[in-house]
């Protein structure tokens, strides 16, 4: 298909729909045809480092094509609409709807409209139960993809976990014939990892997980977008899955165990990554970098290999002590981004609730070596809503800010410092040890935010904080059963897209989708009884929820567990996974 | 000691919708993977010292765009070329390279003209009214800017139009920054009120030489 050039002259930034990226993949011929659909805009779903692993992986497989959608903008969306132009791929601008596969990664719960819009934009019905066997095979998967019943009523099938394990999707397209989309889907629905939502008849769907990230498929490039994306860089993934237990992380639970990658592998990595990318900048990823057994080593190899090719280095600073100051010195702009911290609560108590290891002390010493280093700049993560939170922990934010000020006067700063403070909501998610907590109401997280903007006094402490509304839609989607979907699909027929784009998302919209629905948004929010099933109970991420409900127990102690590194805590992925103890390494 | 270059390059295809600031980037990043021994500012922020010599409209094509390029060591005008071209994106290609001459203008500041095609889909009486324009003392049009709309003469600004065919012209326009002219204005005024829309390709881009042109 040809896009005429008219509509491209006509919406903002064109480059979005064009594809012919440096190290995009071209193919003929290929008998099956995958699109990897990224359900935000381009700037958003290039910066995705699971699509450049997924997009490298497929394509691999001679017979198989993976190609590339992502959610075309509302001006680009409008001008299809009106021209009667079906979404298409990047790399050969074919229309979604001849091809075999139609893959949807699921990052967060308020791209599940743009899920939707994308299959209509493609002439697809959205329900499963409409399509024929002239339709693409629409599959999802990704962090959402955890608590599939939500989704469950529009993806054909989902595969929970990671996609290019040995048991992973090559087993699918194995199986794959053109023609019978039933046939086929009985075929794959035992596979591990795979939940076919229309046969499934009990039994637990295990997530499937590389064991030796040495071994595993890692992309030796990555696709270099045409336009800034929002992280545009190298992506170096030094480990999966984290040993820390926050029990807030939805992320830090379902990618367990921690799989570190090896310091010469990373190296190795990196060196071909910056040659056939030709990126400025190298990022070590990962749910907490600087928990990486060979940090400072692996931070100074790099630093010294390409200090001289002009490549920087980015790491976040979750960690600071003199070492990563001293690193940090090295690296470009790092003085001016400034250091950033998540305490993620304003109080001890209540970061030992979460599980949040790391004390104010740290934070302070931190900070003091920062601003002795020529730092002035410091942002901060909070939340608010955390179980047993009361005003005092909020309050405590503001203390924590001040004292931060305090720290840079006393050490003799002289230029004006600047202390950010961020403030999200929180948002209870499956599979952690809150999954049955209620969640505050948007007018609970209001007051709270008032509370904490009349707290700071200081000029030097910039206060911003999220649309809580927003994080409520999130809070009932995560935790969504299958009626929920209905919800989803209502929205979206009143116009909802975008929805994690604060210009677009409307809270009304939803309130009315979900009464329509003959549903409540506070039936989702609200609490859960412990001795009843959760909807996405049938997954196993293969920590136990026995494990779950003692953190739960010890948060309400104020007592904390241990990072993986330094003693198992039990919680049943390294014996799911017959793992032998790889996740104690980290 | 510096080694300054003057770079060529083809920017055709769908890649006419990548925009300036982008282009830099993918240019610089051509650089990289290419092993161009590229100079580097010094300072704070160190960037690559490569420069375009005009921003080219969005959505249009070219085969006579210019980048100039400082190096950190001699190579081949050839090198320089070929290295880049085994390393740009699609619709991107080096076309010719030249070691610039001591003491010669940067690209930017020796722009003077830019010669373009037009290429119309419909236009009845083309040349009429390319005569027409051309016989005008004056040609004025409405010049938007980002603030404000003003009136403007571009007669100017036209050193020289030639019908091709029905639907295409060349036309050598004021470039640079002592007089600019961005052919999408003057197809308006060729075309007027009709809504004729066109395609645009860049075919050269020239400095000052004695009383006339010569190509950067």
């Amino acid at each position: 298909m040809e896009i005429p050039e008219k509509i491209l002259m006509s919406v903002e930034k064109p480059a979005r729909y064009i594809g012919g990226e440096v190290n995009a993949v071209e193919k003929r011929n290929a008998a099956i045809r995958f699109a990897f659909c990224f359900p935000d805009v381009y700037e958003v779903g290039m910066s995705h480092l699971g699509l450049q692993i997924l997009y490298y992986f497929i394509n691999q497989r001679a017979d198989t094509y993976c190609e590339r959608a992502f959610a075309p903008w509302r001006d680009m969306e409008g001008v299809m609409r009106r021209q009667g132009i079906p979404l298409f791929s990047l790399e050969t601008k074919e229309p979604l709807c001849n091809f075999d596969f139609i893959g949807f990664t699921l990052q967060y719960e308020l791209c599940y409209t743009n899920v939707l819009n994308m299959l209509d934009l493609s002439g697809i019905p959205i329900y499963s139960r409409a399509r024929t066997n002239r339709h693409p095979i629409i599959c999802a998967g990704g962090p959402c993809a955890y608590n599939p019943e939500p989704m469950a009523d529009f993806v054909d099938f989902f595969f929970i976990g990671e996609g290019e394990a040995e048991q992973g999707l090559d087993a699918v397209f194995d199986r794959y014939a053109k023609g019978n989309r039933r046939e086929f889907l009985e075929k794959i629905k035992d596979l591990p990892g795979i939940y076919v939502p229309s046969c499934h008849t009990g039994g637990t769907v295990k997530k499937v997980i590389v064991r030796d990230m040495d071994k595993a498929f890692t992309p030796d490039r990555q696709i270099v977008p045409v336009i800034e994306a929002v992280h545009d860089r190298a992506m170096l993934e030094v480990f999966r899955g984290c040993g820390r237990g926050c029990r807030f992380c939805q992320a830090g639970f379902v990618c367990r165990p921690a799989r570190e990658r090896s310091p010469d592998a990373l190296r190795n990595q990196a060196e071909t990554l910056i040659a056939r990318t030709g990126y400025e900048e190298i990022s070590l990823l990962s749910l907490s970098t600087g928990d990486y057994t060979g940090f400072q080593p692996l931070a100074q190899v790099l630093l010294d290999r390409f200090a001289g090719d002009n490549v920087n280095l980015s790491l976040p600073s979750t960690r600071v002590d003199a070492f990563t100051l001293r690193i940090m010195e090295k690296i470009q702009g790092a003085r001016k981004s400034g250091l950033t911290f998540a305490p993620e609560a304003g109080t001890q108590r209540l970061r030992d609730v979460i599980n949040k290891g790391i004390t104010e002390e740290e934070i302070l010493n931190g900070c003091g070596l920062a601003f002795e280093g020529g730092w002035s700049h410091v942002k901060l993560y909070f939340m608010i809503g955390l179980p047993t939170e009361t005003d005092e922990d909020i309050l405590g934010i503001a203390d924590l800010a001040e004292k931060i000020l305090g720290v840079y006067y006393k050490r003799g700063g002289k230029r004006q410092p600047n202390v950010s403070v961020s403030v999200s909501s929180f948002v209870p998610k499956p599979f952690t040890p809150f999954q049955w907590e209620a969640q505050n109401s948007c007018e609970e997280f209001s007051r709270k935010q008032q509370l904490l903007k009349r707290a700071i006094k200081n000029k030097r402490i910039k206060y911003t904080y999220h649309d809580s509304r927003m994080s409520v839609i999130e809070g009932a989607l995560a935790r969504g059963d299958r009626r929920a979907g209905q919800a989803v699909a209502r929205v979206w027929e009143l116009g909802a897209r975008f929805d994690s784009w604060s210009e677009f998302f409307s809270y009304e919209l939803w309130e009315r989708a979900f009464t329509e629905s003959g549903l409540a948004i506070e039936e989702y929010t609200g609490g859960r009884d412990i001795s009843r099933p959760l909807p996405w109970a049938f997954i196993s991420t293969g920590v136990s929820e026995e494990f779950l409900r003692s953190e739960r127990r010890l948060a309400y102690e104020g007592a904390v567990t241990r990072n993986c590194g330094e003693s198992c805590a039990g919680c049943g992925a390294d014996a799911a996974f017959d793992a032998g103890g790889i996740c104690r390494g980290v | 000691m510096a080694f300054k270059y003057r770079l060529k390059f083809a920017k055709l295809g769908l890649v006419k919708f990548v925009g300036h600031l982008d282009l830099l980037k993918a240019l610089e990043r051509a650089v990289m993977r290419g092993r161009v021994p590229v100079a580097f500012s010094h300072g704070f922020n160190r960037h690559q010292l490569i420069t375009i010599a005009q921003p080219l409209p969005l959505g249009m094509e070219s085969v006579g765009e210019y980048a100039d390029i400082e190096l950190a060591r001699q190579i081949t005008p050839e090198e320089l070329a070929e290295r880049l071209n085994a390393a740009m994106p699609s619709g991107l290609r080096a076309l010719a390279a030249r070691q610039l001459a001591p003491g010669e203008k940067n690209a930017a500041a020796a722009t003077a003209a830019a010669e373009y095609e037009i290429m119309f889909e419909d236009f009845s009486g083309l040349q009429e009214r390319v005569n027409e324009l051309l016989a005008a003392e004056q040609v004025i049009v409405q010049k938007k800017s980002k603030r404000q709309e003003r009136q403007a003469d571009i007669r100017p600004d036209i050193f020289k139009i030639e019908v091709l065919d029905a639907r295409r012209l060349r036309a050598l326009l004021a470039a640079g920054s002592s007089g600019n002219l961005s052919p999408r204005v003057l197809a308006e005024a060729l075309a007027r009120e009709n809504d004729w829309s066109a395609r645009y390709r860049r075919l050269e881009m020239f400095g000052k030489r004695g009383g006339g042109f010569e190509a950067l």
